[in-house]
């Protein structure tokens, strides 16, 4: 998109027989290599490929799913390349780190005569060159050799050229050029994959991502940022028929002891504190506890429901008209028994086979013996277990889950680099898109009868465009009026 | 309303894709005319369904593929129209008014109502709209190779034959590609810069690399590097013409892949 020529086609100067190839020419060799356009092409289209690899395998998933789907000799050399997880490996990354050194080399080759052709005048150049041009032709016209060129200029200048003129005795010389912001924003373009590599990497690196399950009424450390967040509330918002409107948060930042900042944050809406940002990400019911548990209490011997009590998470309840004092300690949403560590878990966070944990008091009389017990009781199975020495049966009807709100921290030092990335390509492919770089030249030359304008120009694209308006041009130099 | 207004959309551009096909096999100029009343007529009509459903809907507009689909060929059937105003070459609408017709036909078999938007997607249908706009540079630029490999093809074995005469000349038909590309690409680039934003401002991640993402990045690069070529190493003529063929069927390859996955929108 940039340079005058493709840098493959230069009839370059560095002759390859050249026995002994000095330092200067190889770099300048290496230069030429790095800031070509077609190994930028290559690259690209290399990236492509490789990139769509990730689509077709899955990626990061365990050794089981791919020795299953693919057999075991594959996956070997899956692990092997690296495909199952490509885009950390080294060489998606040297193509990436190519691609920058690429579009660094190509700034630094060309930019500088882009530079120049900005601030310097062209203005002193010989009538082969302007015979030599592309676009060429000689044209004319009656009238003195000031009256035209300044008739030529000022043409020039109302179609938008930035003009330099030289009069001389015996010619005038003019030159003209428009539209280098194309070329400009041609090279914003290429710097732009540099930029957004770079936002990449550092936010790789530097930024994290993390899931965090939170419930209303706790505070949560955070760590990375050295401040803790509470979280106030937790809501859902319905549109009229039933589907839902909003997922609401409120959270409160506590940095040093002290609330710093209250936000409500839904979905789009997130919270940032010291470049950490909180994003409402999704919500469920917790699985380690509930807010309120509903138990039966049946008398063995009449399988007779003789009470129904909500029992509060793990507050002592007490029943004396059937001597029990009762309390929820403990809730799994998906009851599991890790035998090697006896303890019980939730195996998934579905609610598959809920179970609560009590802690049970009973003692009927003063006389009487106590019996003491701490049985998990099953939603689904009730008559799973039986207390030995108990009058009672106890079966979990019902609960109330208590909610979660899932939050992304996330935190991302390179996203802004990005988004300037981001602009820079957008920008520099609209200029070079749409504007493109013309020169021109004319020398004034006075013959017998009039004068004679020599009219040359170039383009470095957009041929197509550049012939209509050099051809009306040329019209309009024929019928200038002087 | 709108479904009235899409039904009635739908059949005029059958009856005009009917007409501008007709209208390439016969030397009579009359033929175009009724073909370009019917379907300024039915963009009429497509245009009204667009805006009242726009105005009826509770939900953001542009989330499902249905309404993608349907605004596409809305867009495509207006560049045609400018194109047609600008350089009066009705012959475009025989290939163009089919594509327009099929992505009608395809929004039309799509589901219509939205499955309960989740809150994430709400700001996604500029993303969407810069896309679709983009791709419709691309289908342009599409029909573009295809009449230029025609007439090419007609020109190298000498066949001036009807379609000979109603095709516009090869540097027109090269420009057309070049200009389609020029303009659909920046669209695309902004298309999914704006859906980077929109996943980062929901999830906190302008990339997560899924299979979505990286099919509109393949997609950019393939067309950047035929911009490039065309500019820089001069990719021009019949090269570009494949090129934008392959393209475009790649685009529409993509867009099958993301539909039959059953993603409720795009990107």
């Amino acid at each position: 998109m940039n340079g005058e020529r493709p840098a493959v086609a230069d009839p370059g100067p560095t002759p390859k027989s050249t026995p002994g190839l000095g330092w200067n020419e190889l770099s300048a060799e290496v230069v030429e290599l790095f800031a070509s356009i077609k190994l930028a092409m290559f690259l690209f289209i290399v990236l492509a490929m490789t990139a769509t690899i990730g689509t077709v395998i899955q990626q990061g998933e365990r050794p089981e799913t791919y020795i299953k789907e693919y057999g075991e000799e594959a996956y070997r050399w899956f692990l092997r390349l690296g495909v199952t997880d490509v885009y950390h490996t080294w060489w998606f990354t040297s193509l990436l780190g190519l691609l920058c050194i690429n579009s660094l080399t190509c700034f630094y080759k060309r930019f500088p005569a882009i530079w120049r052709s900005m601030h310097q005048d062209k203005v002193n150049v010989a009538l082969p060159f302007i015979k030599g041009m592309k676009q060429t032709v000689a044209i004319p016209v009656a009238g003195p050799k000031d009256r035209v060129a300044e008739g030529i200029v000022q043409l020039l200048a109302e179609k938008g050229y930035r003009v330099l003129a030289k009069n001389e005795a015996t010619e005038a010389t003019i030159y003209a050029t428009k539209g280098i912001m194309g070329r400009v924003g041609a090279h914003m373009a290429h710097l732009s994959a540099t930029v957004i590599v770079l936002g990449g990497l550092i936010g790789s690196y530097y930024g994290f991502q993390e899931f965090g399950v939170c419930l209303e009424g706790q505070t949560y450390h955070i760590p990375k940022g050295q401040f803790d967040l509470r979280v106030d509330k937790f809501w859902i918002d319905y549109h009229e028929n039933g589907s839902v409107k909003s997922y609401n948060s409120t959270l409160t930042v506590i940095d040093h002891g002290a609330p710093v900042t209250t936000k409500t944050i839904t979905v789009n809406d997130p919270l940032v504190y010291k470049g950490i940002w909180f994003y409402q990400s999704s919500y469920g019911d917790a699985w380690d506890r509930v807010d309120l548990a509903r138990v039966n209490i049946k008398e063995k011997g009449t399988d007779k429901v003789v009470g129904t009590i909500d029992l509060p998470w793990q507050k002592e309840v007490s029943l004396d008209n059937l001597g029990l004092k009762l309390s929820l300690t403990d809730f799994v949403a998906d009851f599991g028994f890790d035998s090697t560590a006896k303890k019980v878990y939730s195996k998934t966070v579905e609610h598959a086979n809920p179970a609560v944990k009590l802690a049970i008091t009973e003692q009927p009389s003063a006389k009487a013996a106590m019996v003491q017990t701490t049985p998990w009781i099953f939603y689904q199975y009730p008559d799973l277990f039986e207390i030995q020495g108990s009058k009672y049966r106890f079966e979990l009807v019902g609960y109330q889950a208590k909610k979660f709100t899932g939050l992304q921290i996330t935190k991302d030092p390179g996203v802004n680099i990005v988004w300037i990335g981001s602009t820079m390509i957008v920008v520099g492919i609209t200029l070079s898109s749409f504007i493109y770089h013309r020169r021109l030249w004319a020398k004034v030359i006075p013959g017998e009868s009039g004068v004679t304008v020599h009219l040359g120009g170039n383009t470095h694209k957009s041929q197509l465009d550049f012939q209509k308006e050099f051809r009306k041009l040329t019209e309009r130099i024929q019928t200038l009026k002087t | 309303m709108p479904v009235m207004f899409f039904m009635a959309t739908m059949v005029l551009y059958l009856v005009g894709t009917a007409f501008f096909l007709a209208y390439l096999l016969r030397r009579s100029e009359a033929l175009s005319k009724v073909s370009l009343i019917v379907t300024g007529i039915g963009f009429l009509a497509h245009t009204i369904a667009l805006l009242t459903k726009m105005m009826g809907a509770d939900h953001a507009p542009l989330t499902s593929v249905h309404e993608a689909m349907s605004f596409f060929s809305w867009a495509l059937v207006l560049v045609f129209l400018i194109v047609e105003v600008r350089h009066r070459i009705p012959v475009l609408g025989s290939f163009i008014l089919p594509l327009a017709l099929i992505s009608l036909i395809s929004a039309a078999a799509l589901p219509k109502e939205v499955p309960t938007l989740e809150p994430v997607l709400k700001t996604v249908w500029l993303h969407v709209t810069l896309s679709v706009l983009g791709t419709v540079g691309f289908a342009v630029a599409f029909v573009a190779g295809l009449m230029y490999l025609i007439q090419d093809g007609l020109l190298k074995s000498k066949r001036f034959n009807v379609l000979y005469a109603k095709l516009p000349p090869l540097d027109f038909l090269d420009h057309l590609n070049q200009q389609s590309i020029v303009l659909g690409f920046p669209l695309l680039t902004l298309g999914i810069i704006t859906g980077a934003l929109s996943a980062e401002f929901a999830r906190g991640s302008y990339l997560n690399w899924n299979p979505e993402q990286l099919w509109a990045l393949v997609t950019w690069v393939f067309y950047f590097v035929v911009l490039l070529g065309r500019l820089t190493v001069g990719w021009r003529a019949k090269r570009a013409a494949y090129l934008t063929i392959i393209g475009f069927a790649g685009v529409i390859l993509t867009f099958i892949g993301v539909v039959l996955k059953g993603h409720g929108a795009v990107g």
